[in-house]
């Protein structure tokens, strides 16, 4: 049997991967897993406020904008 | 105003600038970045399948290793009848009236009687037998040396029917369980049974990986010769069916084991899995052009009516410049 | 400096380079208030990610491409690329999708868009060669299945993924020099251009009159 060679992994990811099937697309949880961490951070990274919000009014009055 | 240049109302920012540290922020970012790369290196680690050799081939899978060197010699092979860029022996695919596939000529020849079978056991010394064999192989017309193909490889064909839809198989192939040797019970197959018998073996000793890849010259870096003989066989297909690589699993997005794999492929990938892609027998060209037409409208957004304007209609930025929007709203309702 | 200028070529380029982007225009150390989201983190992110994906590359190609699969060190070195590349590919895609909502491509700005999708387009193969430069089973099985696609339209007679010398040589050397050249022009070309302002709420389309777009320099060191 041919085998793979992990070395130090905490999570040992080498055995066949779990496959999400949906109408005809199938994909492996791990894929699955990252195209929805890609949309997870598209919304968070929009809705999560940025810091600095108090340098940039201090420099919107400096500019007269508000 | 053309269709292709937008009306674009996008004036000159006049309002205020923060204090911004770029280069901190990259060397941040690249900190960042670099200690989450390392955090999943060290708990996932990434796989590494052992490749297969086409010795394993000839150990694991006899029946079909023999079958594939039988097509190599009767010209019936993938390879054999791939056409262009291995050979003439077919036109490859075709969009309509466009064949690039036979346009861009054969680069890379690949003659599979010769190269596979002939070839390498021309090198197998002391043995009177094959030298025989091979001559008398050589000797005959090439009607005869298709029919002794022919009857060489139809039981081998049942056998592997067989297999694969479960059903017992036919008694004409057998293995012997010491030596790993393929006995092939048919008529009028000529010197080839004696060929293939030394070609398993010279296969099972390791002797054929080298010939394969050292054929033309002493460092080699191209692998295509000893790839495509095992890719007209069955090992590579069965190990990436264990992996769920195969095209008709979204394959070319995968990757072995649990990993995750490219999961940007996804649109070539979708192609594949609905008509009338799927039971083409140019999938292959049709995809790419299909895929090559997208990637220019992806670069050509911009200047695309429609979809240059979607942004404004599910209004996503209304969110990312909420500040920005709040902080100009009582100067402009003034 | 040399008497006679007019004819040196050495001054054109520098007297281009420097109207196009002034000290202050290539590193500003501004932005506009505008630029207030954790969206704008994934342009820098995929710098980031380059950066680490050619380092760990670098020290894979300095012990030479066997290397990884038989030492611990080496094998921790791969995964550290392998996982860089995922990086790289979701925060590109992130922050493409953040871009085109924003409908970056406005005030002249249609080349950073292109520059930006060209790169990704020429990642595809980057990554791809890398793959196939494995010499491992998925390499065996990405090359043999990927000929076919390649083969189909021509680009097979003088691009072969079972060539694993071609292959290495393509992935780390040429594309990464394609790559790096097209994310420099992108990132110049935002310095030039400069963040793309927010879509104005109070424009109509179709009630306003067309606008020509005003071209960048004649606004300075503004956005």
């Amino acid at each position: 049997m041919i085998k793979s060679a992990v070395i130090g992994a905490v999570f040992n990811l080498n055995h066949p991967a779990h496959v999400v099937h949906w109408h005809f697309i199938k994909l492996p949880l791990a894929n699955v897993i990252v195209i929805g961490l890609m949309l997870v951070a598209f919304a968070v990274a929009i809705a999560l406020p940025f810091p600095g919000a108090a340098r940039r009014a201090a420099a919107r009055r400096q500019a007269g904008e508000s | 105003m053309s269709l292709l240049r937008p009306k674009d109302d996008t004036k000159p920012w006049a309002g205020a600038y923060q204090p911004y540290d770029l280069v901190k922020e990259l060397c941040i970012a690249i900190g960042v970045i670099g200690l989450l790369a390392v955090v999943l290196a060290v708990l996932f680690s990434s796989p590494d399948d052992k490749p297969s050799t086409v010795a394993q081939w000839s150990r694991q899978l006899p029946v079909d290793f023999v079958k594939t060197a039988a097509t190599e010699l009767d010209g019936t092979s993938g390879t054999a009848e791939y056409g262009p860029p291995y050979n003439h022996n077919g036109e490859g695919q075709h969009a309509a009236f466009i064949y690039l596939q036979k346009w861009l000529g054969v680069s890379h020849p690949i003659d599979t009687a010769a190269d596979y079978v002939i070839d390498p056991l021309e090198t197998v010394p002391n043995d009177p037998a094959l030298q025989r064999a091979l001559a008398e192989y050589q000797a005959a017309p090439e009607k005869t040396q298709k029919a002794w193909g022919e009857a060489y490889a139809k039981p081998l064909e049942e056998d592997a029917e067989a297999e694969e839809a479960g059903k017992p198989l036919p008694k004409t192939v057998s293995v012997d369980p010491t030596t790993g040797m393929v006995s092939v019970q048919a008529s009028g197959t000529g010197p080839v049974p004696t060929m293939m018998t030394s070609l398993l073996s010279l296969a099972r000793s390791g002797g054929l990986d080298g010939s394969l890849l050292t054929s033309k010259q002493f460092f080699q870096t191209d692998y295509t010769k000893p790839l495509l003989f095992m890719a007209d066989g069955g090992l590579l297909d069965k190990r990436a069916e264990e992996q769920h690589l195969g095209g008709d699993e979204w394959g070319m997005m995968n990757e072995t084991g649990s990993y995750p794999g490219q999961a940007w492929l996804w649109l070539y990938a979708f192609w594949y899995q609905i008509e009338p892609f799927k039971a083409s027998e140019n999938a292959d060209v049709l995809v790419m052009l299909v895929m090559g037409v997208l990637s220019l409208a992806f670069i050509c957004i911009p200047f695309i009516p429609g979809v240059r304007d979607l942004p404004r209609k599910l209004p996503i930025y209304k969110l990312i410049w909420r500040e920005h929007y709040r902080a100009i709203r009582p100067r402009s309702s003034a | 400096m040399s008497g006679s200028t007019d004819r040196s070529w050495t001054v054109k380029v520098r007297e281009k380079a420097v109207e196009a982007l002034p000290p202050e225009k290539l590193l500003p150390d501004g932005q506009p208030t505008y630029v207030a989201s954790w969206i704008y983190m994934f342009g820098v992110a995929s710098i980031a990610s380059l950066v680490v994906i050619i380092g760990s590359g670098s020290i894979l190609a300095l012990k030479g491409p066997a290397w990884w699969h038989y030492t611990g060190v080496g094998h921790f070195f791969n995964s550290i690329h392998m996982w860089a590349v995922e990086l790289f590919f979701f925060a590109m895609v992130v922050h493409l999708w953040g871009k085109y909502w924003m409908s970056a491509w406005r005030g002249g700005r249609a080349r950073v868009w292109m520059t930006g999708a060209i790169t990704f387009l020429v990642a595809v193969p980057t990554a791809l060669t890398g793959y196939v430069s494995q010499q491992n089973f998925d390499a065996q099985w990405i090359s043999t299945q990927a000929k076919d696609g390649l083969n189909s339209v021509g680009v097979g007679a003088f691009f072969n993924v079972t060539n694993f010398g071609q292959m290495y040589s393509y992935h780390v050397l040429l594309l990464p020099i394609a790559v790096v050249v097209l994310v420099s022009a992108h990132v110049l070309l935002v310095r030039r251009h400069g963040v793309v302002p927010p879509i104005e709420l109070e424009a109509r389309l179709q009630a306003a009159p067309a606008v020509e777009a005003p071209a960048a320099a004649a606004a300075g060191g503004a956005g």
